[in-house]
């Protein structure tokens, strides 16, 4: 059990937010939550439910004061036990932890292995996020618990599943690197790349290549990506997004008609003959220059916070993913003169 | 708005778990989407999510039933489609079934005759005309009857019919003499007030048929196996009308009516069929009153027969290797072994038994003759009491309604 409790969520000064819950809504939710049936006293509940809703403040922009239905609203949005659970372990709660293990323990600990693919792998796994869930880690000499940055939106296991996954990806990155090379990769032969004409040309199709996926929608995009570069089966895909797999094959095959026909019309206007720009398709687009392949063509991250291209809205964020992707270098006059040529 | 994002290049755990759970607006998800599109790492975090969540039995069971659709509510949806053909496929092998059992249903009959004297009446069950000359002929003829037209084909059965029907005649006639010399009794001994098990039915009260008589079922049963083969429709023919004029009533009905005096005419009203003259011979053998049918096999069987008391065989019933024989003082004895080897049953029933036979199927089943369990064998006494064995070795006495 932690022994230091965590101090950030009882730092809220409540009488200081002037907030005045509704009794009758507090009693509904002391209710509906189930939190006495683990031992949660009715004082702790009021308390992490206020704070959590003022951290928040209610679903609503900041500045904004939630009346009587805006807080009944906010609290029917969310996963109400979930959360005072979640804020209950982050105290450091035993009966809260009891029943947090109880009911969360097995299924974390099969969802790492599923996770990892390795039992072995998946309970080290599991076992790294237990002790990070108790707070051992600390920061600035305060434990630290993943649970309070818990807000109920999704359910207290998706989210639970979804830490685990970003922690294995994060170690997994961290640690590919420090493998060892195998012995025969250095012997390998240099790929057989497709021939370009010339660096004209691949500059050409580089640039009709990135108009041509940036113009698809996100969800094209991401097929794309997800199919072509991350080899996800269509199944795969077609879970991930709650669609079936032959729709996943329809939405993929109509994204690369329009692709391939935006590249052939983007090579048209840029001065290729049809002939060509269909010879041009062979090209394997890796090839086209090895600084601005498709996979960092697709996998450019941009330097704008993801909170900040929300903010911008889906035609604005697209045009700036667009430009994003790959920043366009500025056309010398000789590039421009050979694609008139 | 998206006030639960934390500030940073990717969308937090809260963000991505709600994508998973489809809990974001469409807004929301088209940010989520398009910044996935370009982040190799949040790609990954979502598709291992998934992947976690499909490991989990209980999400698993819960996809399957879909969202808001209770478990189990849908099996017969699942199987909504293959009712059709089920139905289709049952229909068909039900109609099989019944064909194949019209087909085979053969009354399994021993046929005994109650007398002062011993008199060795062999049954007249399950005639059958093998034989590889007979084979060929069947095809001869079937080859000729495919290619007459369907009048010619008419007479030419009714043709065939007949002639086969004077050759069975002269046949069992035959038979009849040696067998009556060969057990040196007279064959025209009286029968008084005999049992017929199995080939006694009572006659159907109609008056063009008259009163209860006896109908010697066997000669023509055996006659409709006979054609069976060759003629299959011819047989069922006769046999149609055989049914006809033999209503089959309850087994309690049979044995009442056996216990009455018969008086055996012989019978001209039978008329196997349209296409068979009314004039041509009946199969069964007039013998003192009584019709007997004889069976070539049948004899051939009984009498190889060799019971441990040294005297004739009465009457036998086999199911598989075991055989249970009656000599012609009523012994019963039993082979377990195909007839190689006798022993003998000592009797718990009063009397003398008269007839054996194996009982047939749909007897055993049907009804409230057995209560109990299934039967195999089935004994009749003089003192007209039924008596069952699984085995041929214990014997219990039939209950009867009213006895």
């Amino acid at each position: 059990m932690p022994s230091q409790p965590i101090e950030q969520p009882l730092k809220v000064d409540i009488a200081a937010l002037a907030v005045a819950l509704d009794t009758a809504l507090l009693d509904q939710l002391w209710f509906e939550s189930g939190a006495s049936s683990w031992g949660l006293t009715r004082g702790d509940f009021d308390r992490i439910i206020l704070v959590a809703a003022m951290r928040q403040n209610f679903g609503l922009p900041c500045g904004a004061i939630a009346g009587k239905n805006e807080q009944a609203a906010f609290f029917a949005g969310i996963k109400l036990s979930d959360l005072v659970l979640a804020n209950a372990c982050a105290e450091g709660n035993e009966r809260a932890w009891e029943h947090f293990m109880g009911a969360y323990g097995a299924q974390l600990t099969r969802a790492a292995i599923a996770i990892s693919r390795s039992e072995t792998v998946g309970r080290d796994l599991a076992d790294a996020f237990y002790a990070e869930l108790y707070g051992l880690n600390t920061r600035e000499g305060v434990r630290k618990c993943p649970l309070e940055s818990y807000r109920g939106r999704g359910s207290l296991l998706g989210w639970l599943r979804t830490t685990l996954s970003q922690r294995f990806v994060d170690h997994y990155r961290r640690t590919f690197r420090e493998e060892a090379l195998e012995d025969n990769v250095h012997d390998l032969p240099m790929p057989e790349s497709s021939p370009v004409s010339d660096g004209t040309s691949a500059l050409t199709l580089r640039d009709a290549i990135q108009d041509a996926v940036s113009s698809q929608p996100a969800e094209g995009r991401f097929l794309l990506a997800a199919y072509f570069l991350d080899g996800r089966t269509l199944a795969e895909i077609g879970k991930t997004l709650h669609v079936h797999e032959a729709t996943i094959s329809r939405r993929l095959k109509r994204a690369t008609d329009t692709v391939r026909k935006r590249l052939l019309k983007n090579l048209e206007e840029r001065g290729i003959r049809r002939r060509a720009a269909e010879e041009a398709l062979g090209t394997d687009p890796r090839d086209v220059d090895l600084r601005i392949d498709l996979r960092k063509l697709l996998q450019y991250s941009t330097e704008q916070p993801f909170s900040e291209q929300a903010i911008t809205g889906p035609a604005v964020e697209n045009k700036s993913l667009s430009e994003a992707l790959v920043p366009r270098p500025e056309r010398s006059p000789s590039i421009e003169a050979s694609i008139e040529k | 708005m998206i006030p639960m994002t934390q500030p940073g290049a990717h969308p937090d755990a809260e963000v991505l778990t709600a994508f998973a759970e489809r809990l974001l607006s469409d807004i929301e998800r088209e940010q989520v989407l398009a910044h996935m599109a370009v982040c190799g790492r949040c790609r990954e975090v979502a598709f291992l999510a998934q992947r976690a969540i499909e490991a989990d039995p209980t999400v698993a069971i819960k996809a399957i039933a879909g969202p808001g659709q209770k478990l189990g509510a849908g099996w017969l949806t699942v199987w909504r489609w293959s009712w059709a053909p089920v139905a289709a496929l049952a229909g068909i092998v039900g109609f099989a079934v019944l064909h194949h059992v019209r087909r085979t249903e053969v009354p399994q009959t021993q046929v005994a005759q109650q007398a002062p004297s011993p008199v060795t009446m062999p049954s007249a069950a399950a005639t059958k005309s093998g034989g590889t000359s007979d084979d060929q002929r069947q095809q001869s003829e079937a080859e000729v009857k495919r290619k007459l037209g369907p009048r010619e084909r008419t007479d030419h059965v009714a043709g065939v019919v007949r002639r086969s029907l004077d050759q069975k005649h002269e046949s069992v006639t035959e038979e009849k003499d040696e067998l009556a010399k060969a057990t040196d009794l007279p064959s025209s001994a009286p029968v008084s007030g005999g049992v017929a098990q199995g080939a006694i039915a009572p006659r159907s009260k109609e008056s063009s048929v008259g009163g209860p008589m006896v109908q010697n079922q066997v000669g023509l049963l055996n006659n409709a196996q006979l054609q069976h083969r060759s003629y299959p429709e011819e047989a069922r023919q006769i046999r149609r009308l055989t049914d006809a004029a033999n209503k089959p009533a309850s087994r309690d009905a049979q044995i009442g009516a056996a216990s009455e005096s018969v008086s055996v005419q012989p019978e001209g009203t039978l008329e196997p069929a349209s296409a068979v003259p009314s004039t041509s011979p009946q199969l069964a053998v007039e013998k003192d009153g009584m019709q007997v049918a004889l069976s070539n096999k049948k004899l051939a069987k009984t009498a190889q027969l060799d019971l441990p008391s040294g005297l004739g065989v009465l009457a036998e019933a086999a199911a598989g290797k075991k055989i249970i024989a009656l000599d012609t003082v009523g012994s019963l004895f039993l082979s377990d072994d195909g007839g190689k080897h006798w022993k003998p049953v000592n009797p718990r029933w009063t009397g003398r038994a008269v007839s054996v036979k194996v009982r047939p199927t749909a007897d055993r089943f049907g009804g409230n003759m057995l209560t109990k369990g299934v039967a195999e064998f089935e004994l009749i006494t003089d003192q007209l009491e039924k008596w069952l064995s699984e085995d041929g070795q214990k014997w219990s006495l039939e209950p009867v309604a009213g006895k």
